[in-house]
């Protein structure tokens, strides 16, 4: 994807935390090829772009006027369009709203929404296909050929992951992250899936050294993460009375509080230091190992397939 | 906040019972889990290539086809870098 339309293929990834969109910035060959440092996407007023934490974008002419837009997924299962209002290479984008289909907000009661926009049909039209924490994958239909897409509503391409230890499933676990590709050739896409698939390992001997080790990154993770939980607290509870909300207003409006709370320096760092403190117990327990293959679903013969609904 | 889905029709059939991308001979596995593929010709040889997100230090990685068309083969994963270090999103 060449999002900024200067020949030379760029990088777009979302962030888990405050969930910021970042841009690695492609360098042509002639200058050396590879990726710039990142920078975090803004609006066209100059705001950080922002639709909560795990955000997940993917660029798309949504309204077919010449720009790239965004379609975002977030943690929370829901889904939005930042319009790219340059009508041209430059990134000129409104502030998210939220994606509808049918005039009604696509928000699922699952977390980790993982949009796609890929022509899964064929039909010269580009649609969605969004991956969910329940490891199933939705196909959106795009209903138009020019103008605004308009997406009709979903058919499950991949059913959730059943319950258990999915990492010892033949195939793809929870959250679903999809691609689509023609694998074999025979001029079809094809769907790959990636997951979170936990699976329970064999823990390793530890010596003595390395126990005491992995308790006190156990008990600083802790004391760490009260410590986190008590700034970000006391933020909520300003953002809840600048409002005039109470606390008991506090759990309907955590989401929004979320969207709005760019972190304090404190927080960051102490969210990275949960970060190592994190990687430190996994080296150590070496417990579960959680499976994270990528899954090709190849299409079945055409004539197995049910008929396309009319446009 | 609503969630209005106006019904699912569960597409029984339209994929085969999947099989994992296999690297060296075992399957792909992203380090720390959460697997996050993208298709992309990276090296611009005409075949298709992997970039894998992966959990472990939020890393990006590159697996290189070197396989026939319509039998994808890949090499073992590079993370990518940037012109300043190596490529990493926030993670967590």
């Amino acid at each position: 994807m060449d999002l900024d339309r200067d020949g030379a293929v760029d990088l777009l990834t979302g962030s888990f935390q405050p969930g910021d969109v970042l841009l690695f910035r492609g360098r042509k060959a002639e200058d050396g090829g590879g990726f710039e440092p990142p920078h975090a996407l803004v609006d066209r007023h100059g705001e950080v772009l922002r639709v909560g934490r795990a955000s997940w974008p993917q660029a798309v002419d949504w309204d077919r006027d010449g720009d790239l837009d965004l379609v975002l997924g977030n943690m929370y299962g829901a889904l939005f369009l930042a319009r790219n209002r340059s009508s041209g290479a430059k990134l000129e984008l409104e502030p998210p709203v939220e994606l509808t289909v049918a005039g009604q907000p696509v928000k699922f009661d699952e977390t980790n929404a993982a949009p796609l926009l890929a022509d899964w049909d064929q039909d010269g039209a580009l649609d969605l296909l969004l991956g969910l924490s329940s490891g199933r994958v939705l196909f959106f239909r795009n209903t138009t050929t020019s103008g605004e897409s308009v997406l009709a509503a979903p058919r499950e391409l991949v059913a959730p992951a059943p319950p258990g230890v999915t990492g010892t499933l033949p195939r793809s676990g929870l959250r679903a992250r999809v691609a689509v590709v023609d694998w074999n050739q025979d001029g079809r896409s094809d769907l790959l899936v990636g997951e979170y698939a936990p699976r329970d390992g064999e823990a390793r001997e530890l010596d003595e050294g390395e126990r005491e080790q992995l308790a006190a990154a156990m008990r600083a993770s802790l004391s760490v993460a009260e410590e986190r939980g008590r700034l970000e607290s006391d933020e909520l509870l300003k953002w809840l009375r600048v409002r005039g909300l109470s606390i008991d207003d506090g759990p309907a409006h955590y989401e929004n509080f979320l969207l709005d709370f760019k972190g304090l320096p404190a927080t960051r760092a102490l969210d990275d230091r949960l970060l190592e403190l994190a990687a430190t117990q996994r080296r150590l327990s070496a417990t579960n190992i959680d499976r994270g293959y990528v899954w090709v679903y190849l299409r079945a013969p055409k004539d197995s397939q049910p008929a396309e609904p009319p446009r | 906040m609503s969630a209005v889905l106006l019904g699912l029709l569960q597409a029984a059939g339209e994929l085969l019972s999947p099989f994992a991308v296999e690297v060296g001979g075992m399957p792909l596995d992203a380090p720390g889990g959460n697997s996050a593929p993208c298709v992309h010709d990276l090296d611009g040889d005409g075949r298709f290539d992997l970039v894998v997100g992966e959990y472990e230090d939020g890393a990006v990685r590159f697996y290189r086809n070197v396989g026939a068309p319509g039998a994808p083969r890949f090499e073992a994963g590079v993370r990518l870098k940037h012109a300043q270090g190596e490529l990493r999103v926030p993670y967590g």
